[in-house]
This record gives C-alpha cells, sequence and structure tokens, in this order.
C-alpha cells in the first residue's frame, strides 16, 4: 500500500484522436492531489508507437477511436517492439458496454475508462494508480517464480554433482567386496583391495570439495573467506594439478601445454588457488574436450598473470560477465555437468587475492580466461 | 565371440571402471567420452552389442545419441542402457527405445545382472 504522503511522479503518454478530449484528460491530471505527472500527448497512433519506442513511460492511455490506427493494432505493434513488458496501458472507451471494453483489454490492456461524465480525476488517477501497482506487484510474483525455479534447477544440479563421486566411490567399495567374496582368502589380491579404496577415498574428498564449494558460496556472499597466505611456487602448483587431470585429460582428448618460469614465487593461498585451477580444468573438460589448451603464467614486476587457453565451444560475448555469477553458466552450456559456481568461486578467491579473473571479448578460437594477481596478496 | 559393450560417459572414473568390471565380467567393453564420439568409434567399425550410456555429457548427450542410433536402420537393433543420477526424462526419450534405465549411484551386483539379462533376452 502507497503511503499516503508520499508524492507521485508519473510518465504518462496520452494517445488521444479528439484535442477536446485530451485537453480534458491533462486537465483532470492536473489536479490530482499527491501526484504530478509528466505528458506525453498525441493524437496520432502512428507518433504514439513511434514515442513509445524511444522512451519508457509509466502508463499509456489509449484510444479506441484512433483514425490513423485500431487500437488492437496499435497494441500488437507495441508487443512487437517488446516495449510492453515495461509498461502499463488502459484503454480510453467511448462506450460503457463492458463486453466490448473487455474484448478490448483482453487483447493486453490492463483496464478501461469510458469517456463520459463519470470520468473525474480522482476515478483516473485510481485506475491509474491501481494498473501500476498490479504491473509491479506482478513484475514481483514473476521475479519471485524465477528466483524459485533457479533454486529448483540448482537442487537438482547440485544434487546430480554430489551423486557422480558417490557413484564412483560406491562402485570401488563395491568391486573391493566382490573381490573379497568371490575369491578364497589366500588368492585376495591386496593390490586390487588397496586400489579400491584408494579411488574409493579420492572420491570422497571430491564429494567433499563439492561440498566445501556449497560452503564456499555462503562464505562468499558473507565476505568471510579466510586465505592462508604464505610463500609459494605457483609454477609447482600448476604442474601438479595438471599432473592430477591428466588422466581425465587423456580420456577426454584434452592436451595440456604449460608455459611457466621454473620457479614463480609469490604469497598467496595454496590450497585456495588450488581449487581455482581445479575449477578452471573442470571447466576445460566440460567445455572444451578433444582439443589443446595452453596454461601461460608469466610475472611482470609485482604482477603475476595467468592466461589460460583452450578452442572449446567459447562464452558468447553477451555471457561474458554472467557467467562469474553464482548459478550461472553459459547458454552454450546447457548439456554439460557443473553446478555453476566454478567460476563463482574462482573469481571471489581470486578477488580475495586482491586479483582480477576475466574473459578476453578479443579471443574468438574458443575461451581465454586472464587472471591478475599481485606478487605478494597481504599488501 | 566376446559380446562386445560400448559405455559411453564423460566421467572418466565412471567409464573406466565400469570397462574394467565389464572386462573381468567376461565382456569386450570400449569406452568414449560423449554421444558424438561414440557415433565415431561406431562409424570407424565398431558394432556393439550393448551401449550402456549416461544422459548428462558434452558435445552430444545420451538423449540425442539415442535417436541418433534409432533414426539409422543398422543401428536402431542395438540394446540401450541409460544411466544418469537424475530422473528418466520422459520428454526426451521414448522408453520403448531403452533396455534398462539405471539410477546414479548404482548396485552393481544388479547393473552386472541387468546386462546378463539383455544378452539372455529376459527383461
Amino acid at each position: 500500500m502507497r503511503a499516503a504522503a508520499e508524492k507521485l511522479n508519473l510518465k504518462i503518454l496520452i494517445i488521444e484522436k479528439s484535442i477536446e478530449d485530451l485537453h480534458l484528460i491533462e486537465e483532470l491530471l492536473n489536479v490530482v492531489p499527491h501526484c504530478s505527472y509528466e505528458l506525453t500527448k498525441t493524437t496520432s497512433g502512428h507518433d504514439g508507437i513511434a514515442y513509445a519506442k524511444k522512451h519508457i513511460f509509466d502508463c499509456i492511455l489509449v484510444s479506441n477511436s484512433l483514425t490513423d490506427i485500431n487500437a488492437k493494432d496499435f497494441f500488437t505493434e507495441l508487443k512487437s517492439v517488446s516495449l510492453i513488458n515495461s509498461k502499463t496501458a488502459i484503454l480510453l472507451s467511448n462506450t460503457s458496454a463492458e463486453e466490448d471494453a473487455l474484448k478490448i483489454i483482453d487483447h493486453g490492456f490492463q483496464d478501461y475508462l469510458v469517456k463520459d461524465t463519470s470520468l473525474t480525476s480522482w476515478v483516473l488517477s485510481r485506475i491509474i494508480s491501481k494498473t501500476i501497482d498490479n504491473f509491479k506487484l506482478q513484475a514481483l510474483v514473476d521475479q519471485l517464480s524465477e528466483a524459485l525455479k533457479a533454486r529448483e534447477d540448482f537442487l537438482s544440479i547440485a544434487a546430480h554433482e554430489l551423486k557422480t563421486p558417490l557413484t564412483v566411490a560406491k562402485m570401488k567399495f563395491q568391486m573391493g567386496l566382490r573381490h573379497i567374496e568371490n575369491n578364497p582368502k589366500e588368492s585376495l589380491n591386496l593390490a586390487t583391495l588397496i586400489d579400491c579404496y584408494k579411488d574409493g577415498d579420492r572420491q570422497i574428498s571430491r564429494l567433499n570439495r563439492v561440498v566445501d564449494n556449497l560452503l564456499d558460496l555462503t562464505r562468499l556472499e558473507s565476505n568471510k573467506l579466510n586465505l592462508n597466505l604464505n610463500k609459494m611456487d605457483l609454477s609447482e602448483l600448476i604442474n601438479e594439478v595438471v599432473d592430477r587431470f591428466i588422466p581425465q585429460l587423456r580420456f577426454s582428448n584434452c592436451v595440456p601445454e604449460i608455459i611457466a618460469p621454473e620457479k614463480l614465487v609469490g604469497v598467496w593461498d595454496y590450497d585456495r588457488l588450488d581449487q581455482v585451477l581445479s575449477n578452471l580444468m573442470t571447466n576445460i573438460l566440460r567445455y572444451a574436450c578433444g582439443s589443446p589448451f595452453s596454461l601461460e603464467v608469466s610475472q611482470v614486476n609485482e604482477k603475476v598473470s595467468l592466461i589460460i587457453t583452450d578452442s572449446g565451444v567459447g562464452i558468447p560475448l553477451e555471457d561474458q560477465e554472467r557467467i562469474f555469477s553464482r548459478y550461472e553458466r553459459s547458454e552454450s552450456s546447457r548439456n554439460h555437468q557443473g553446478i555453476g559456481l566454478g567460476l563463482f568461486i574462482t573469481r571471489g578467491i581470486i578477488e580475495s587475492h586482491k586479483g582480477s579473473i576475466r574473459v578476453d571479448p578479443n579471443y574468438k578460437n574458443g575461451c581465454r580466461m586472464i587472471i591478475d594477481l599481485p606478487l605478494d596478496s597481504t599488501n | 565371440m566376446m559380446k562386445k559393450i560400448l559405455i559411453v560417459d564423460d566421467e572418466y572414473d565412471i567409464a573406466s571402471n565400469l570397462c574394467m568390471i565389464f572386462s573381468m565380467e567376461g565382456y569386450d567393453a570400449t569406452s568414449a567420452y560423449h554421444g558424438r564420439a561414440a557415433l565415431e568409434l561406431i562409424k570407424d567399425g565398431l558394432m556393439p552389442d550393448l551401449i550402456i550410456s549416461d544422459v548428462m555429457m558434452p558435445m552430444m548427450d545420451g538423449y540425442e545419441l539415442i535417436q541418433k542410433l534409432k533414426a539409422d536402420e543398422k543401428l536402431k537393433h542395438i540394446p540401450i542402457i541409460l544411466m544418469s543420477a537424475a530422473h528418466l526424462d520422459e520428454t526426451r526419450v521414448n522408453k520403448s527405445d531403452i533396455h534398462f534405465f539405471v539410477g546414479k549411484p548404482f548396485n552393481l551386483d544388479k547393473f552386472i545382472l541387468a546386462v546378463s539379462n539383455v544378452f539372455a533376452g529376459t527383461p
């Protein structure tokens, strides 16, 4: 409910063939208390469309007796330029026949007013105000529905991400159990059992990383991501992470190229940068399988630059900022796994190190991510 | 003659372990990273007696792979076991086009039994 003292300033477009009616509506609006109206007036439907295309109005009042265009065609044209989502429209009708007016409401008008002696400034302002309020309420309902849908999608993807390492862990433990059950004690192969347990344990660590990512989301949202800053060698970490991914990289036919100095010592959080590199490697496996990629790290004065280039599906220009938001993935990634948190967390970690991450918009043969870090993140 | 199984999954750990398990069970198991890679293997001469496919994969997902297989006169007879961590989306696949649906994480004994049932011709 709007507070009585709140002064409203509404932008209204009036499209009315009759100059007398146009002036009448203007006069009625000018005497409404607690409201000021910025009016744009025209007697032509075509001019009205031109105004509506150029400007955003809170409400459009359209007469149903336009001579150059009928109200239905007018509204169809408005819809076709996708402006209807940002405004409301009320039909000014000459007829009090409700059925006729309601038919026109079906064409997309939110309400109608009859131009007769019952039309007062109070009626006019009340209908405009109610229409705008309803429109805002509907926009809010749509927003909430979208948020609920996003939450449902997220839970479904999160469950999928948790189930993947769970599947492998369960499979490895069942393989070990089958080996024990199907072989006499003296024929048990210790190496097979160790492999099962090691792999099972590795998958539980992976499961833990997914849970950590979910917890990091909360930490990042409340700015509570703590860093454990120490001297470390970034070149060594890059080699270590890529080595860890070798089996998956071979399977997906991704050939890595590392361009790094023998040592690149700086002050960063080792585990967090491991998480960043792991997230980026996971993305390469998802979006650039079957193609080579490179990781190039270099130091210029007190800054370190890490450039990751792949020749995968790439990220459309319009998605290049959005992918760093939580739960977001590029439109081109619908078939791919992933919770939509990897790059959000990656950016959070990099920014906590006082660095930055971005997609190179000029690179067209895949994706190129550029990470800049200070050599010492304590400074 | 060993029965040939083609396992299609972008998760290296799942594909490699299933390959190992079914090889130990006496099958000739091969893996592919996604639907398109599976079709390339078939194009190169591999004619599997059974395809076990994941759903969510890059390049070509499991549902699209099934569509391609069922649209090909030479390949439509190949039985398919579909596996997924999500529910089966019946808007994207005809239930009759798949032999069996395995939810992840699966019970290995039941999975192995389902595969042997496919070859024995029992449901």
